[in-house]
């Protein structure tokens, strides 16, 4: 019990030292810090005009009306912003320490190596920074209380946002590994990008063969569209929660177990 | 003094893809395996300074890094402090600090002092002792100026340093060094083998060491492993090295206007002949006849005699 409550403390100093020292980074370059706000700005306006452009058309989409589809968009940007600036920054970090040999430096630390490099960078700044605007845009645009939420379905819908989260970042991870071998994967991890992509699409318009392979195989939807789905209470949250716990569980033992063959194979570039 | 480093025939082989032709090799690669240490044993007492000397790609690198458990060993066994190095035990990466010429452990946008705050923390470091501690060794290297600047706008010296005192900030038991001085000026190459001799002799640190510059070996270093594709050839001291090859001495004549023709002297082997002088090589005992030889038939202004520098006694091992 002790031991289990010194290897918790240890992962929680390492959260919060590198939260200071990403923030020390953060700064470093002030000038810059405000140039994607612009892009990141625009992608949401884009999107914005696109569910106009739809919902001039047609009164639902997939079931979803347009309010409903503004908070899809909502659910599926928090996802984004959570793992572009938290997720990926670690990820392309770690690809460019293995080419490097600079992950050498982070091996000699006593600190558990996965849970270091998998939280090396919180940028706080960063999601404040560029994520802030655009959620409080779509939060603005939303009729909250036209929506059917229930305080049980949205506790669950959290959890399976949060293990979608926990899922994904553990299926990149795994897309990042290859660099151990052939010293070089930003080819293969950027199928991040494009398995993401389908984010705008809910949960009800995919054919089961599509629903089945894009939360099992490959965990994308479980980031926004079933979290909005069960708290719309479009489908039974509890379900969906179990399945979230077990592809979620499924994917960080994967990521676990394929760290340490990794580091077996890690060469340290000269 | 007790062992504290085993290394027992160790080896590493690498997997190198070699595609002779572009097109065949996307979808049939070759590969082949490249041994990078064949076979290699020694053991460290704590508190020696131990150089592992080789030409490029003899080992030296990969054997610190199989030390390090950065690396995991092919065959043989390596015990550090009564680890396997590879196992990453948090109590044996307390106790080692690892230093790497080529390469840049400190945060390039931070400064060193805030990079320092991270490794506090890692190594759980009481703050006012920690920073006592870094001034102390800044003040040593004097860079106690630079600790608040970031380390991009630093000369590559100031970092080396401030990457030195990054490496033992937790008072390390063992500090591997690969190649400290390597692309550093000569006034900051000797500051870090001052430094380096300094804490040896001040915390009792165990140094191993790799560099192809010899001043290095001479003035930090006890002890000298000799390694060449793969495998150790010498092991012993470095005053032993340099005993070993004193059956010859180089011997410097200093002329007004130097000969342009020399005869064939003796068994003396003419090394070099510059306007700044001749230098022969020759065994000791049959020196004074050199010289008698030489003074007898030139003026000479003055004579050097030295031994055979630790370059070409290690040259002369690679060779064999």
């Amino acid at each position: 019990m002790k031991e289990l409550v010194s290897k918790i403390k240890m992962r929680l100093n390492i959260l919060r030292v590198n939260t200071v020292n990403t923030f020390q980074g953060e700064t470093a370059y002030f000038g810059n810090n405000w140039g994607n706000i612009l892009s990141t700005f625009l992608y949401t306006v884009v999107q914005i005009l696109f569910v106009q452009v739809l919902y001039s058309q047609i009164n639902t989409f997939a079931g979803y009306d347009k309010n409903q589809m503004y908070f899809l968009l909502f659910v599926s940007q928090l996802g984004f912003y959570t793992n572009w600036t938290w997720g990926e920054v670690n990820h392309r970090l770690l690809i460019e320490d293995v080419r490097r040999g600079i992950l050498d430096f982070l091996l000699v630390l006593p600190v558990p190596s996965l849970w270091y490099v998998t939280f090396r960078k919180i940028p706080l700044l960063t999601i404040a920074r560029d994520a802030l605007p655009n959620l409080v845009l779509l939060a603005w645009l939303i009729n909250w209380a036209h929506l059917p939420l229930v305080v049980g379905n949205v506790v669950l819908a959290v959890l399976i946002f949060i293990l979608g989260i926990i899922a994904w970042e553990s299926f990149c991870f795994l897309l990042l590994l290859p660099v151990f071998w052939h010293g070089e994967s930003k080819q293969i991890y950027s199928l991040c990008y494009v398995l993401r992509d389908n984010e705008n699409v809910p949960w009800e318009g995919y054919r089961p063969v599509f629903q089945f392979t894009f939360s099992v195989i490959v965990p994308t939807l479980f980031m926004a569209m079933i979290p909005v789905s069960v708290a719309l209470g479009k489908v039974d949250g509890w379900p969906m929660f179990s399945l979230a716990v077990a592809v979620a569980t499924v994917f960080v033992i994967l990521k676990k177990i394929f760290w340490k063959i990794a580091l077996k194979n890690y060469t340290s570039a000269s | 003094m007790k062992n504290i480093i085993s290394v027992k025939n160790l080896g590493k082989d690498f997997k190198i893809r070699q595609n002779k032709n572009v097109i065949t090799g996307l979808w049939r690669p070759d590969f082949r395996i490249v041994s990078a240490v064949a076979d290699i044993s020694f053991s460290v007492n704590g508190g020696e300074s131990l150089a592992i000397l080789g030409p490029n790609g003899a080992g030296k690198t990969t054997t610190i890094k199989a030390l390090t458990g950065l690396i995991y060993p092919t065959r043989g066994e390596v015990s550090v402090l009564g680890f396997l190095p590879f196992d990453r035990n948090p109590e044996f990466l307390q106790q080692i600090g690892l230093l790497m010429g080529n390469k840049a452990g400190l945060n390039w946008d931070l400064t060193a002092n805030q990079s320092f705050y991270l490794l506090r923390e890692i190594y759980h470091l009481e703050p006012a002792s920690c920073e006592a501690r870094v001034n102390e060794l800044a003040e040593l290297m004097s860079v106690k100026h630079v600790l608040d600047v970031p380390v991009r706008k630093l000369s590559l010296g100031e970092r080396m340093k401030l990457e030195l005192i990054g490496a033992i900030i937790h008072s390390p038991r063992i500090l591997f060094l690969d190649e400290p001085t390597i692309g550093l000026d000569i006034v900051a190459k000797k500051k870090i083998r001052h430094f380096l001799r300094e804490i040896q002799a001040r915390y009792k640190v165990t140094i191993i060491l790799t560099s192809h510059d010899m001043a290095d070996v001479e003035k930090v270093c006890d002890r000298v492993i000799v390694i060449n594709k793969g495998n150790k050839i010498y092991d012993g001291l470095v005053e032993q090295l340099v005993d070993d090859h004193n059956e010859e001495k180089m011997v410097k004549f200093y002329f007004e206007t130097t000969p342009t023709i020399l005869p064939e002297i003796l068994q003396a082997e003419l090394i070099t002949t510059s306007d700044d002088g001749v230098v022969f090589k020759v065994k000791t005992n049959q020196m004074p006849q050199l010289i008698s030889q030489i003074t007898t038939a030139w003026p000479v202004l003055d004579i050097d005699i030295y031994a055979t520098p630790l370059e070409d006694i290690i040259e002369s091992l690679f060779r064999k």
